[in-house]
């Protein structure tokens, strides 16, 4: 049985349909990130599924059981909030416990699990403080506490780490991870980083307008974008396009030079290639420009051509020291190419 | 542009002015507390004679001005909390879904004149015999309070934010715990102003009393007018009696002034 099943769903408001007829299922311990870009409908979503969001129609089922316009408290999911949302007038303690206290847990029993749950999150010596005397950090930490301490059966994150600093964030996306490895809970995260989606998901969601774009395992969403959006949105530095024509089995590129493809897809195109399956110096065909900027990274570098109006971007060992004005060749493996038609599906 | 000095100096003769004209009164009520009657009407006013305690004297052992006073505070109490009970929940849907017809319509009961409820308030409590009584001087104070609550504490409830209030529903609390363990806590500076407003429009407010409290429930503002007579009136008595009710709102707003100002203005509960 899946752990959440969505069926169908659609949330308009007013005349405006953000949530468009959208099903998937999400199976028991598994990690489920919704990504996409801003206004997508992610947090609508997400909300709908706590029961903070009603909706038209179609049906959202926890567990097998119905949930469709039962109370957020009748639900057994905890979430966590971009803002960390916790309570100013309580203790860290008790903020970590409310919910215990509420669901008629009697106070030794409480304190005992508070305790265990501020040990694992490393907060045992906060649990004294307001919420105001915690750094940015320390915050999440409760947040994340005030939602395990419960057991739910759904975990809900809508963007946790979005106020935290680059380098906290990569350490709280760590221990997010090792949280689900450790709890084998079922955790729904919603983030617009796609590096963040990719590290912690079994699958992800990419929403587009309301809508699923693609649903798969991170790798799968690297190897096999279903559309040039999920291609772009997925990996980063971003996929290259560049406009191609197709007939008769082969591509040709800006340059002239034709390459087989399977694809029985003919006229004008977009052929996607990833920076970092592209080389300097290497056999195959080949995107060719004048380099106009060098960004060195330390372990790679990356190097912008130009040709004409295209740029393409190239992810290139650190030990390469190319030149900005040199003309280069940037030759890749056709294999690792994709080909979308103009509206941008994969052909 | 006027320079800058004589912007001040010219803000300062406002407030000045201001103070005078709300001072003053404040000042001749109190200063003629303390003058013989005879006193008390002088032209020009006196501002040196011999104080006197007369006036008090008369009206605490004289009149039953304590038990009057006793009686405005238990209504003023109870229509402070009667407003609180009902105008707070009110406040915190109100601002939660976002829908201010209701604050509104109780503006309206508010701002329409006493006299087109005293009618129908007083044939209604007639007939269930309570005209007299603590409970019908609470209850119609109750229409003094409750907008006053209600609109005082809107903008706290309205500051909360959302989050912490889907954060609680998630946690497990039905609507009346989040309102009595998030949001009442949290807008606790709210309360104070409210209750405090509520209080002072009570306590003063004198038509609802004059027709519907009986002998033993008069309040201390009703009573006050019965130094007016005909043809006499005991202006010392009547000073210190304006004075004595004066006093608790008085004190009250010196208390939490601070309070005061800041929730008026903004009604910010944020940090
Ligand atoms: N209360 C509302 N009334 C009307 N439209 C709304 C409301 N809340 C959200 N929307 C619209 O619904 C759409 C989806 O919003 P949602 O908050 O789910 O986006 P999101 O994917 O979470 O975006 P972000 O990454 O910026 O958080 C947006 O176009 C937004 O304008
Ligand atoms: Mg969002």
């Amino acid at each position: 049985m899946p752990a959440l099943s969505i069926r169908n769903v659609v949330k308009r408001y007013g005349a405006a349909e953000v949530i468009r007829s959208l099903s998937f299922d999400v199976s028991p311990g598994e990690f489920i990130v919704f990504v996409g870009p801003s206004g997508c409908g992610k947090s609508t979503l997400l909300r709908m599924i706590a029961g903070l969001e009603d909706f038209q129609a179609g049906e959202v089922a926890i567990d097998g059981r119905v949930v469709n316009g039962l109370a957020p408290w009748q639900r057994d999911i905890a979430m966590v909030f971009q803002d960390y949302a916790l309570y100013p007038h309580m203790s860290v303690a008790a903020n970590i416990g409310f919910s215990l206290k509420m669901a008629g847990i009697d106070r030794k029993a409480v304190a005992a699990k508070v305790d265990r749950v501020a040990q694992v999150l490393q907060i045992g010596h906060l649990l004294d403080r307001k919420p105001k005397a915690l750094s940015g950090g320390q915050r999440q930490r409760v947040a994340i506490g005030r939602a395990m301490v419960r057991d739910p059966k759904i975990f809900l994150f809508d963007e946790p780490l979005s106020n935290l600093d680059a380098k906290l964030r990569v350490d709280m996306r760590a221990e997010i991870k090792q949280l689900h490895q450790r709890l084998g809970a079922t955790m729904i995260y919603v983030t617009h980083d796609q590096v963040e989606a990719m590290t912690l998901a079994d699958r992800i969601v990419v929403l587009k307008e309301g809508r699923i774009e693609q649903i798969g395992t991170p790798s799968e969403l690297y190897r096999a974008p279903a559309s040039r959006f999920v291609a772009s949105f997925i990996g980063s530095p971003a996929m290259n396009f560049v406009p191609v024509e197709v007939a008769d089995g082969a591509i040709t590129l800006p340059g002239g030079e034709r390459i087989p493809t399977p694809s029985a897809h003919a006229g004008r195109a977009s052929f996607g290639i990833r920076p970092e399956h592209l080389s300097l110096g290497g056999d195959g065909p080949a995107l060719r420009g004048t380099i106009s900027l060098v960004e060195p990274l330390g372990a790679d570098t990356l190097v912008t051509i130009a040709s004409g109006e295209e740029r393409v971007l190239a992810r290139l060992p650190g030990d390469v020291a190319p030149v900005p004005g040199e003309v280069v060749a940037l030759t890749f493996d056709p294999g690792r190419g994709a080909l979308f038609s103009v509206e941008g599906r994969r052909v | 542009m006027t320079p800058p000095a004589a912007r001040r100096i010219l803000g300062r003769l406002q407030v000045a002015a201001m103070l005078v004209a709300v001072l003053a009164p404040l000042a001749w009520m109190v200063l003629s507390s303390f003058k013989v009657s005879r006193d008390v009407m002088a032209l020009p006013p006196r501002l040196i004679f011999t104080p006197t305690l007369d006036n008090y004297r008369e009206l605490f052992l004289r009149t039953d001005f304590l038990h009057n006073t006793w009686n405005s505070l238990v209504v003023a109490l109870g229509a402070t909390l009667l407003g609180l009970v009902l105008g707070a929940p009110a406040a915190f849907a109100i601002a939660w879904h976002r829908t201010t017809w209701p604050a509104t319509l109780t503006l309206f009961a508010r701002m329409a004149p006493g006299t087109l409820f005293l009618l129908p308030w007083f044939i209604l409590f007639s007939q269930v015999d309570l005209v007299g009584t603590y409970t019908v001087l609470i209850l119609t104070h109750g229409a003094i309070t409750v907008p006053v609550a209600l609109w005082t504490l809107l903008p706290y409830f309205d500051a909360l934010p959302r989050a912490l209030i889907e954060s609680a529903q998630m946690d497990g609390c039905r609507p009346h715990a989040i309102l009595g363990r998030i949001a009442l806590p949290l807008v606790a500076p709210g309360l104070v102003v409210a209750a405090i407003l509520c209080f002072v429009f009570t306590w003063n407010y004198f038509l609802f009393a004059l027709a519907l409290s009986g002998f033993d429930t008069k309040t201390a503002i009703v009573a006050s007018f019965n130094f007016i007579g005909e043809g006499v009136t005991n202006w010392g008595a009547l000073m210190a009696a304006a004075t004595m009710i004066a006093l608790p709102p008085l004190v009250l707003a010196l208390l939490v002034q601070r309070h005061l100002v800041s929730g008026l203005s903004s009604g910010a509960v944020k940090g």
